[in-house]
């Protein structure tokens, strides 16, 4: 073979985990029509709280430049209540979520470009981010996820090292899998098509 | 003209989600920008003038959604391709060479292994390459030679030198 014949050799069993339909495309074009605003379907890979992590072992000099002051109001989802929270950059790829109730939250993260240069999240990424399930453990022991109005004790998975969940959301639902790794480590992954 | 969405799926799905994986190395996400890529075309009010202008047109969105979502994720740990998560259980490499060739192309820049994609998998020529990416010839030269280059480097005899 020549070195095209052996590439699409290679390529050629690589296929997506199940089929595609027109129908699975039909339903995205539904879900986008009900969602607000246009975040777009993403997979989350890290939760808030790992971007958190994340940021504290990357950032430097770099994102130290000072933004605050200027805060953008949006609707979203606090422990399974409806809220309207401010999002608040304080410094390139860093913002600060101010909750009604006085709370706030520090998130934020970089991503690398393709050469491998780093650069802060933007506040569109933090809002998408905030329409992802959210795992908390509670100072009691047990573990939820919280997602929208929706409050899921994986509490029993959680001891196990590992959940999934099969959440409602609009026409098709969320599937949501859960990996511990420890204590304090976990780590969120999200589908819209299945585990 | 404008074919149905169905016999878009049915004549060129494997080739968008082959080249969103080659460019992703991930094939939760190749599937993600794979959905994207036809509900786009499902969506769009284009005239197209033949059918390979329909699958130009859609190997343009899928290598563009898959840029933006690289440059749109949050940073993501490192997963080789040994990691059976990334190619995922129903892949069954027909050869050790498949796998190694694998390997070597996700291992290349991400600028190279699409150049090398549609110029290896999809035929595409040097020009037609640069319409794709809207980039110039040249570029597209450098990175085709480069990642050669660089996938002789890795695979030695198993890569003909061109």
């Amino acid at each position: 073979m020549n070195n095209s014949e052996k590439y699409k050799h290679a390529f050629d069993t690589i296929n997506p985990s199940k089929e595609i339909t027109a129908d699975d495309i039909l339903r995205m074009k539904e879900e986008k029509k009900m969602r607000k605003g246009n975040f777009g379907i993403r997979r989350s890979l890290v939760s808030i709280a790992a971007a958190v992590v994340l940021i504290i072992g990357v950032t430097g000099g770099a994102y130290a430049a000072d933004l605050g002051g200027f805060r953008n109001t949006v609707d979203t989802w606090l422990y399974g209540e409806p809220v309207q929270a401010e999002i608040e950059e304080v410094s390139e790829g860093n913002f600060v979520i101010h909750y009604p109730d006085g709370r706030t939250r520090e998130t934020g993260g970089v991503y690398y470009d393709s050469e491998g240069n780093a650069h802060g999240v933007t506040e569109e990424d933090i809002i998408a981010e905030l329409d992802y399930p959210e795992v908390v453990k509670n100072e009691d022991g047990t573990v939820k996820v919280y997602y929208r109005d929706q409050v899921i004790d994986i509490t029993e998975d959680a001891a196990d090292g590992h959940a999934e969940l099969k959440i409602k959301r609009g026409l098709i639902p969320l599937y949501v899998t859960i990996d511990f790794n420890g204590e304090e480590s976990f780590t969120v992954n999200t589908s819209n098509w299945g585990f | 003209m404008k074919t149905s969405l169905e016999q878009a799926m049915s004549e060129h799905l494997k080739s968008v989600f082959r080249v969103s994986f080659a460019v992703l190395n991930d094939r939760q996400d190749a599937e993600d920008v794979t959905q994207e890529t036809f509900l786009a075309y499902h969506l769009s009010k284009d005239g197209f003038e033949s059918e390979e202008h329909i699958r130009r047109w859609l190997l343009t969105v899928a290598v563009n959604k898959s840029k933006n979502l690289m440059k749109s994720s949050w940073k993501r740990k490192h997963r080789s391709m040994e990691d059976p998560e990334v190619l995922g259980m129903t892949v069954t490499f027909q050869t050790g060479e498949d796998r190694e060739l694998l390997q070597a192309v996700s291992e290349l820049p991400l600028k190279c292994r699409t150049v090398i994609h549609l110029f290896y998998y999809e035929d595409y020529k040097i020009k037609e390459i640069a319409e794709t990416l809207n980039v110039s010839e040249n570029t597209v030269k450098s990175q085709l030679n480069r990642g050669r280059t660089l996938l002789k480097a890795k695979l030695k005899e198993k890569w003909e030198d061109e």
